[in-house]
């Protein structure tokens, strides 16, 4: 999620990226905000992500991700694994259905 | 690849001690003051909304150590952690600790000499190209065995008497008739001779070797040539080959040594090269000879019996000689010591008074991948013994630190229970407890090998002279 937001909303501050996150899903996920920032870590050692400081919009310091070229091809293979997963699933449910009709 | 980088990137952390927290906490300020505002504009009292932002964000203090968690490698960490107590506590109770080391120290130094002087005189091998071809040629007799002349140890076998001694006669016989070996070479150490170097007397060990000998060991000299079969004839000029020690003690390892002549019992002698350094010849593995001299000069420089020659025709009663020989491929270990028993047989009936009572000796192939492995008969027992009483002592050290830690550990019950009481885990506690006992076993085990070190010099002064010395026999 952290990635996509990424790829759709360009460079982006961890409050930024948990805003988005939230409306996203319609505030469905009521994470604490605050474990946003490990996996920010996490990512950003792997290579996925960098990061920045610079100037926010009410002009003080933040500290600004982007996504790499690593992280966008991650990007890429996690979605295409998810596309599987989620078709396999929908196979699934669909024969599941069939049968109780 | 991914995990790779992470891990390097922790590892940086770890070894950089970084700690920046700042930048999360200059994150999370920003974090939490954004949402404040969003509250505000929503409405909220200024308290409210700091409020809610704080809710929403989470527990501060847990975010921050699961970022530090994720930032370097906590487990490194938590084991340095472990390895500074414990140190603090060894050096706190310095009585406890030193006698604790003591005792491992003393009980694996000894251990460790113990089995290093047992390596060097029961297990090494000759340092020579694929030592572990090599066969000595042994006889076995009984009481009425036709050879009665002997210079050189026997041994005790079932059948009465065994030695790996051989007449001159014998030896050019059994290597002419020898096709299941690969050519067999004759060396005898001659103990001591009176050389005179530079107009200095030094009392030199020899050893006389025959023509093919470096040959066959597949030796070559680190300067100048090897004795060679033609040096090996009655009438040919004496030369020698001295071992890489003589060399340095009494020519400061001079190059110009090719040439340069000395007198070995009075007879000149030109020496031709030196050995390498790691070369011990091929009677032991212990110790080298300091001068290899050929066969031919045995009348000369080391006379013995009737009239001074062993060699020839002359002198067959006498069996003195030590034979050795590579196997050859594809020939068999007891194929060869049959065809070799016939040829002794032989030499046995021509060279030798053979009479009814008498029988004659049988021919055994052992491994000469030790030499004559003299040392095995002197000191495989004592040293076997010592090995037994050093495992006791080791023994008996172990269950000393094993009481001592237990005892220990009773009295610091309190101080385990009042740290399980502020949370920390039982593994983690226990680990505290393991890196204490390693790093005193690593404490008694460092200073076990430095005793080992100091026991190797002074074992070998009571035992022979393994752990690598060569004994020194400098005469002033």
């Amino acid at each position: 999620m952290v990635l996509k937001t990424l790829d759709v909303l360009g460079p982006l501050h961890g409050y930024g990226i948990a805003r988005r996150i939230e409306q996203i899903s319609g505030d469905q996920l009521a994470l604490n905000q605050g474990t946003l920032y490990p996996l920010l870590l996490r990512l950003e050692q792997e290579g996925a992500i960098e990061s920045e400081w610079g100037p926010s919009e009410n002009n003080r310091r933040a500290r600004f991700y982007s996504l790499t070229r690593a992280g966008r091809k991650q990007l890429q293979a996690e979605l295409r694994d998810w596309q599987q997963t989620a078709d396999i699933i929908a196979r699934f449910l669909a024969i599941s259905e069939e049968t109780q009709s | 690849m991914r995990l790779l980088k992470r891990f390097l990137a922790r590892l940086r952390n770890l070894a950089s001690r970084q700690t920046d927290d700042q930048r999360l906490l200059e994150e999370m300020e920003e974090h939490i003051s954004r949402q404040t505002e969003e509250h505000l504009r929503a409405g909220m009292t200024p308290t409210e909304a700091r409020r809610q932002a704080l809710l929403k964000f989470g527990a501060v203090e847990a975010i921050r150590e699961q970022y530090h968690a994720e930032k370097s490698l906590p487990f490194i960490e938590s084991v340095v952690q472990d390895v500074r107590y414990s140190l603090r506590i060894l050096r706190k109770t310095w009585g406890f600790t030193s006698i604790a080391t003591i005792s491992l120290a003393l009980a694996i130094g000894a251990n460790t000499t113990i089995f290093s002087v047992m390596k060097r005189v029961l297990l090494d091998r000759l340092d020579v190209p694929h030592a572990e071809q090599l066969r000595l040629l042994h006889w076995h007799g009984d009481k009425n065995t036709a050879v009665t002349n002997m210079w050189g140890m026997s041994d005790n076998v079932p059948e009465g008497i065994g030695a790996a001694s051989f007449s001159y006669p014998a030896y050019e016989q059994l290597r002419r008739d020898n096709h299941v070996l690969e050519d067999l070479f004759a060396f005898k150490d001659v103990g001591r001779v009176n050389a005179t170097i530079d107009g200095n007397a030094q009392i030199l060990q020899g050893e006389l070797v025959s023509g093919n000998y470096f040959d066959q060991l597949q030796v070559q000299p680190q300067v100048g040539r090897p004795i060679l079969a033609d040096d090996d004839r009655i009438g040919a000029p004496i030369v020698a080959l001295i071992s890489a020690e003589l060399w340095q003690r009494a020519f400061g390892s001079s190059s110009a040594i090719a040439g340069r002549t000395i007198k070995v019992n009075m007879v000149p002698v030109t020496i031709v090269g030196v050995t390498p350094p790691w070369f011990t010849g091929a009677k032991s593995v212990q110790s080298s000879p300091d001068i290899f001299l050929p066969m031919s000069s045995q009348p000369l420089v080391a006379p013995r019996g009737k009239n001074g020659s062993l060699l020839g025709a002359s002198s067959p009663e006498m069996w003195w000689l030590n034979i050795m020989g590579r196997t050859k491929a594809g020939v068999a270990d007891n194929t060869a010591q049959a065809a070799l028993d016939t040829s002794l047989s032989a030499v046995v009936h021509t060279t030798l008074r053979v009479d009814a009572n008498t029988t004659i000796p049988r021919l055994v192939l052992q491994d000469g991948s030790r030499g004559l492995f003299l040392s095995k008969q002197m000191f495989a027992k004592p040293l076997e013994v010592l090995m037994a009483v050093g495992g006791l002592v080791l023994l008996l050290a172990c269950s000393n630190i094993a009481s001592l830690l237990f005892a220990r550990s009773m009295a610091r019950q309190r101080e385990v229970a009042l740290r399980l009481a502020l949370g920390a885990g039982r593994a983690r506690v226990l680990r505290g407890v393991l890196t204490e006992s390693l790093l005193l076993s690593a404490l008694g085990g460092a200073l076990g090998v430095a005793l080992a070190l100091a026991g190797c010099r002074t074992l070998p002064t009571l035992l022979a002279n393994p752990c690598g010395l060569r004994d020194r026999r400098d005469v002033h």
